[in-house]
């Protein structure tokens, strides 16, 4: 399936989340933990920036949360996987056992997602993480890699597992009124591209079939060497990170993948000034002129202390242009 | 030696048990195990840098390679020990604070073991004070910095900062490295060098210590 884009003009959807504290007044722990809050403060950045698609906060942690590893979890800062224990297949067994779908803090963002597409007139997304990022959540990712080599079967086993778990918070997101949701696979960058083929996209076309929705796959850093094999998942969107150069990925990925991407969220967002966040936002347009497929986005989630005023501009620079 | 050669091979495809036993062998047969370092271990290990860097390998390829490298070294570090080799270098290295991503810094650390260098590795999630606490009691030649994330590269900055108010900037050279960062980055932070991928951290580690 694919995403619904308009002819006569460019989308802009900034990865917004963790920002969005300056305006609610928040932290982040609140915010991830606590859905009216994290509603209030998504409804303050929709009001402020008028994007044409919103997404809740970014969260790598709430899939692995509610298979009950531990979360180190400060104030302030992203959550993140305190150890990574579940290395064989009797540990796996007694994770699966354990698990009872939706859990932890997954209602959390369900719930967000219901009041997002309750409230608002323009693209309701979601995140959820992807299955081999997941599987590496569970076993390390270092070890995962290396299974991948040594111990095929056994790598295979923790992504199915993983996918399963993806699949049930997936459809609880779009049940919830996500019109499409962002496939996190950030570990996936490392494998090349026939390792991605089998131990990361062919889960993804999996989701995407079952769940019959439009689901766009993100992996950050450079994922250049796999966008050949990205674009064959059945992926209805590409979100790719700024190392990646969009112009030359529209020569790769077809016409019907939407191409999200792809401005530097640290070194423009956040220490850029707002000249430079609209010089380089109209570069970017520049590039990616007459390529109807592109949605104009930030190449990653923003970080918390992006200036406002960045992201204000990057949007009013974004709407400048017609194509 | 056609033994060294058959380590390097087994070496490069990753297969430690291999490489264990024919290390072992070589050692049994009286080969000076200096020399196996220096003319299999490490010469394969830059091998499979070179194939990293020409993308016929992936980081599972490496970290299979750095396995069966370190099944050799944990035969032969003891070795080195006793025979007094001295060491080129010392390094603290650990990943900054806020970045649990220790793939390439561990990735790192091997390769500059392999070539001789003395390795405190202090982890993930290194605070700048931890770094400063290593450069000046452990007497640290080279303080290396890996960060994946750009949100997480930042705190660099405060790592070189921290060693400045310390008094200590000056007695040590500080490399970093990792996805997002780049020579432009070093240069703006006042660090010494950078270097892209693993095998570069070497020769970069080696010229730093060269200008001391």
């Amino acid at each position: 399936m694919s995403l619904k884009l308009p002819e006569d003009r460019t989308l802009v959807i900034p990865l917004l989340g963790a920002p969005g504290v300056q305006l609610s007044d928040t932290t982040l722990r609140e915010n991830l933990t606590d859905w009216e809050v994290q509603f209030n403060t998504i409804r303050l950045m929709v009001e402020k920036f008028q994007p044409d698609g919103i997404f809740p906060f970014m969260d790598l942690t709430v899939e692995a949360e509610a298979l009950g590893l531990e979360i180190y979890f400060p104030e302030f800062e992203n959550p993140s996987v305190k150890n990574h224990r579940v290395k064989t297949e009797v540990d796996l067994k007694a994770i699966r056992s354990r698990y009872k779908g939706l859990s932890g803090r997954m209602p959390v963002f369900i719930k967000v997602v219901e009041n997002i597409a309750k409230n608002f007139h323009i693209i309701k997304g979601a995140y959820a993480i992807g299955p081999f990022t997941l599987a590496g959540e569970l076993m390390g990712v270092s070890e995962l890699c290396m299974n991948v080599i040594l111990n095929p079967g056994l790598a295979h086993n923790f992504i199915e597992f993983s996918t399963y778990v993806i699949k049930d918070y997936v459809k609880a997101l779009l049940d919830a009124g996500a019109e499409t949701v962002a496939i996190l696979e950030p570990s996936a960058v490392m494998l090349s591209p026939d390792q991605f083929e089998e131990f990361s996209g062919r889960y993804f076309s999996y989701l995407a079939e079952e769940l019959k929705a439009p689901l766009i796959l993100h992996i950050c850093g450079n994922s250049t060497h796999l966008l050949k094999k990205m674009s064959n998942t059945g992926a209805a969107g590409l979100s790719l990170d700024s190392p990646v150069n969009l112009r030359e990925a529209s020569k790769i990925v077809p016409g019907n993948v939407a191409l999200i991407g792809n401005l530097d969220p640290v070194r423009i967002f956040l220490q850029s000034t707002p000249e430079q966040v609209a010089k380089a936002t109209m570069d970017l347009l520049g590039q990616m002129e007459g390529i109807k497929n592109f949605i104009l986005s930030s190449g990653c989630d923003l970080p918390i202390g992006t200036p406002l005023q960045n992201i204000e501009v990057f949007v009013k620079a974004g709407r400048k242009r017609e194509i | 030696m056609v033994i060294l050669e058959e380590i390097s091979e087994a070496l490069i495809v990753g297969n430690a048990k291999k490489v264990r036993d024919l290390v072992d062998q070589a050692l049994k047969e009286g080969a000076n195990p200096k020399a196996i370092l220096n003319k299999a271990l490490i010469p394969a290990m830059n091998v499979v840098g070179e194939k990293f860097k020409k993308c016929e390998y992936f980081i599972p390829e490496v970290l299979v390679a750095a396995r069966a490298m370190n099944a050799g070294m944990d035969l032969i570090k003891p070795l080195l020990t006793q025979t007094g080799a001295t060491y080129a270098g010392k390094v603290g290295i650990g990943t900054v604070r806020g970045d649990i991503h220790d793939i390439g810094k561990n990735l790192v650390a091997i390769m500059l073991e392999g070539a001789g260098f003395q390795i405190i590795d202090l982890g993930v999630n290194v605070t700048p004070e931890k770094f400063v606490e290593v450069a000046k009691n452990e007497g640290v030649d080279i303080v290396a910095m890996s960060a994946l994330l750009t949100t997480t590269m930042v705190a660099m900055r405060d790592v070189i900062n921290a060693l400045k108010e310390a008094g200590i900037r000056e007695r040590v050279k500080v490399m970093i490295g990792g996805a997002p960062v780049t020579q432009r980055y070093a240069d703006e932070i006042g660090a010494d060098g950078y270097a892209p991928d693993a095998a570069s951290a070497v020769e970069k580690a080696k010229q730093l210590i060269g200008r001391n």
